[in-house]
Order: structure tokens, then sequence, then C-alpha cells
């Protein structure tokens, strides 16, 4: 199926996903008494912290997914004890838990998820590493989930990322129009003006799960640090980024108890 | 009743729409309390800028509080129960698997306007909820819930003499509209208001767990009189 087609079908909020129920952390921004003048700031922090650490898990997720049978484990960054794609992928469930200390955005990142992967069990029925996942995850956060259906779908690592990136900024639009005195078309270009933010943010967390590269026998890898023991049997990638965003997690356990709220997040 | 081989897994999901203040929540805490002796129930609300209707629902103590959760619809009520289910389905979902098995599960929406209708993918079957006090041309304006729904309630039948309303002239309009679908005048203060609606929940329980339940989408999109020899006249016309 051509891929570009389908990058459409994910980014598009009429994909029923549930995310017309999110603010992104707008509302309890907004509650607190973000103006209309900070939400353009509040969208690009944003894309820098919460949704570049989301970003690289989509992308890590979509990595996984491609390659299938191969060895995954480099990428992930505890490393060493995965085997199989499906593991890959429930370590970045454990990873990205540790990086998402509020339990109303665990919560949310989960409903967004599931139902993101209701919508993939339709597109790819007999698939059976999304089968695998929607069993054995507890959780099935939005960005591990929308990694594995960008992959599906035939999108690079870097395209989920940018999906990823896409749909955190279009989120906080969509929620600023609902919440705040907006002219649509306004908070529309405000998402516009981000694009090559985005995209560069797209490419530099594709290049944080690139496994490191594999020295060729030409060129020998240097010296380990105590010469007596062996290489390390496999290359290990960096950590993926954990860039916390304190403010919007605290906000989000105070939403929760909001009366009258008309987002989930 | 029904041979165990064929008995559903999941609860029968009654979807209960209407607009704002026609007594949804009401309606809803009438049959649990009604009903909860016979059936195994649990509810979803959608409240559009609270939850207040589900607090209202646990403050009546007609289920457990566990029993009764509420979804966030961002504004978009309307989304929440026909475009994009997703929310409502977890919620069903999650519910079920954490607090059941249950025989009815009852999705109550956000009160919206009258092309508000759930979608066959959330509901099972629906009820419509009119009330006298909204005014009593509403059953002529018509709308999908109106025509279509497999029961129109016209709720607040006691308040008729004090606004002005016509309940004959209510239901006889939406008998019009309703081509011999079920209609149901209820005042929820009158003693056992709420009969002839759980009688019509406990028929319609009856028919899914035989697997014999037909549910008519609403749909807005749906004409009034389908083309083709597909339209079928379920009932007799009685007028």
């Amino acid at each position: 199926m051509p891929a570009a087609v389908l990058s459409l079908l994910l980014a598009d909020s009429r994909t029923p996903t549930g995310g017309y129920a999110h603010s992104a952390g707008l509302e309890p921004a907004v509650a607190t008494g973000l103006t209309v003048a900070e939400v353009p700031s509040f969208l690009a922090a944003r894309l820098e912290t919460v949704a570049y650490v989301d970003a690289s898990f989509a992308a890590a997720a979509c990595l996984a997914a491609s390659l299938r049978a191969r060895d995954v484990s480099s990428f992930v960054s505890r490393g060493g004890t995965q085997t199989t794609t499906a593991r890959a992928l429930l370590t970045l469930d454990d990873e990205l838990a540790a990086r998402t200390p509020s339990a109303p955005q665990r919560s949310g990142l989960r409903q967004l998820g599931r139902a993101l992967l209701r919508v993939g069990e339709r597109l790819w029925p007999d698939d059976p590493l999304l089968e695998g996942y929607l069993r054995a995850s507890a959780w099935t956060p939005r960005p591990v989930a929308l990694g594995l259906m960008a992959a599906r779908a035939g999108l690079s690592p870097r395209e989920a990322a940018r999906l990823s990136l896409y749909e955190d900024a279009a989120g906080v639009a969509a929620a600023a129009v609902k919440l705040l005195p907006l002219d649509p078309a306004e908070t529309t270009a405000w998402v516009a003006a981000s694009a090559e933010r985005i995209d560069a943010l797209a490419e530099a967390a594709a290049r944080e799960i690139e496994p490191p590269p594999v020295h060729e026998a030409a060129t020998p890898a240097p010296l380990p640090f105590d010469a007596s023991e062996p290489p390390p049997a496999r290359p290990t990638a960096p950590p993926l980024p954990a860039t916390s965003t304190p403010l919007l997690d605290l906000r989000s356990l105070d939403h929760e108890r909001l009366p009258g709220r008309h987002f989930v997040t | 009743m029904s041979p165990d081989h064929d008995h559903p897994r999941r609860a029968l999901r009654i979807g209960v729409a209407g607009p704002v203040g026609t007594g949804k929540s009401s309606l809803i805490a009438a049959l649990c309390r009604r009903l909860a002796g016979e059936l195994r129930l649990a509810v979803v609300t959608n409240d559009i800028y609270t939850t207040e209707d589900a607090e209202l629902l646990r403050a009546q103590g007609v289920l457990a509080p566990e029993r009764i959760v509420a979804v966030q619809t961002g504004c978009c009520p309307h989304t929440a129960i026909r475009d994009d289910v997703s929310a409502n389905l977890q919620a069903v979902e999650d519910l079920e698997r954490a607090h059941g098995p249950f025989d009815v599960v009852f999705v109550e929406s956000g009160g919206d306007n009258l092309t508000t209708c759930f979608s066959p993918a959330l509901a099972d079957t629906q009820v419509f909820v009119l009330d006298c006090a909204g005014g009593d041309d509403v059953p002529r304006k018509g709308g999908p819930g109106v025509a279509r729904a497999d029961l129109l309630v016209v709720n607040k039948t006691d308040l008729a003499p004090y606004v002005g309303s016509d309940v004959a002239l209510m239901l006889s309009a939406a008998a019009a509209r309703r081509d011999g679908r079920p209609v149901l005048a209820v005042s929820l203060r009158a003693d056992d208001g709420v009969g002839g609606v759980a009688a019509w929940v406990l028929a319609q329980h009856a028919a899914w767990s035989a697997g014999t339940l037909e549910s008519e989408d609403p749909g807005p999109p749906a004409p009034h009189h389908a083309p083709g020899p597909a339209h079928d006249h379920r009932h007799a016309h009685a007028h």
C-alpha cells in the first residue's frame, strides 16, 4: 500500500483514534492562566520536550517493528536481553512508563494507543506483531502504537517521528480553538510555522535510535578500555531521550480533579 | 432460555440520547433502581461539561460507584457516540473487564441536538428521550433519533399542563414520524413511571440473549424511506 497516503491517514484527525478528547496539556495550562499569546510558545516547548520523547519512541517502535525477526536489541537502551520484536516493543513500554510519572498522562496515552491499534487491527487484521503486542502489552501507549502502525504502513522511523510531532502540535492547535478565543486559521498557521522545527526534530529523533555503525574488518574497532575483556557481542545504542516536563506532569494531576474539564488530558 | 452456545459473551449496550435536560440521567437512574434485582447493570456517561451526570447517578446510590464511569468528549459529544466511538468503547470494555460480567451497559450521550444518535459500533439498541417541557412541536420537527431510534420516550408528561404542552399531539406527531416504532409517554414521578421503559429494556435484553435483537441505525444520512425492497414495515400501522 502506498506509504505516503497511509501516512496522511495516520495524521488525519478524522481517523477514529479519539484525539479530539485530548488537549495535550493545554486545558490544564489555560486553567492555570496561560493566555492566547502564550499558546505558540506552549506548542513550541512541547515539541522540544515531551513531543520529542514521544517521537523518539515512535521512531524506535517503528524500527523494531520493521526489523521483524532480525535482532532488535541493539537500539533498546537497557539492551541485551530482548530477542524478539515483541519483547523490544514491551521494553519500549517500560522505558516510556519510566518517563511518564503522571498517572493521568499514562492513562491518556493508553486510551489513544488502544484506539489507534483498534484501527490497526482493522487495517492489518492478521498481523501477528500487532495482535501480539495488543495481547501482551498492559499499556499500549500511543507513541509505541503509532510506531508499530507506521511500520505496518511502510513508513520509516523518521516518518513515524514526524507524524508523532505533527500530531502533538496539531492537537494543541485544535484544542486551543475550543478553549480560547482564537481563529482556527490562526492556530493552523502556528502548526505550519512549526514545520521546519518538526522536520528537524523528526530527523534528530530518528538519529537517536540508529544502531551505531558496525565496524568493518578493514578498520578494526578501537581497543576496549580493558584489553583483557572481550569486546561486547553487539553494539549498544545510547539511551532514548528523557526531556522531562515537570510542570505539565504536575498540572495533569490537578487537571484530573478539575470540575468542568472538557478533555481527558 | 437461550441455548448456551449462542449466548453473547458481552453485555447488551443500550444508548440513551436526546437533547439537554430531557431527563436522560434520571431515566437511567430510575431504570437502574427498577431493574437492579433482575439485571447486572453498569453505566457510561458522556458529560459535555462536567462529570455531573455520573455523580448524580452515583449520589442516587442505585449502582455501586465503580459501575458508573464518565468519559470526557473534548467538547464533541456527537463525535464521541457517532463518528469516533473509541473512547466510549474502551470505557465499556474496561468496565466489563474490571467489574463485569454485566447484562446491560447503558451509554448516556452528552445532551446534544436532534441529530444525535449512536453508532451501531457502540450501541446495540438505542433510546431517544424528549420531554414535554422542551416544546410539543419537537416530535414534529423529527430527526434521526425521533424518527428511527429503537424507542422514543416522551418524558415529563406530568409537566405538560404547566408548560402548555399537548402530550397527545406529541405522541401522534411521533407516531407519524416513526412508522410503527414504539413510543412511550413517561412520567418518572408517577408510580412505576419507568415501568414501560423497563419492560422494553427487558425485552431487548431477552432478544439480545436469544440472538434475535434487531436494531436499525437511525443515522442522519439514512433516508426517511429507504429505497428498494429493504424497507421493512416491522409493525402493523395502528393509525
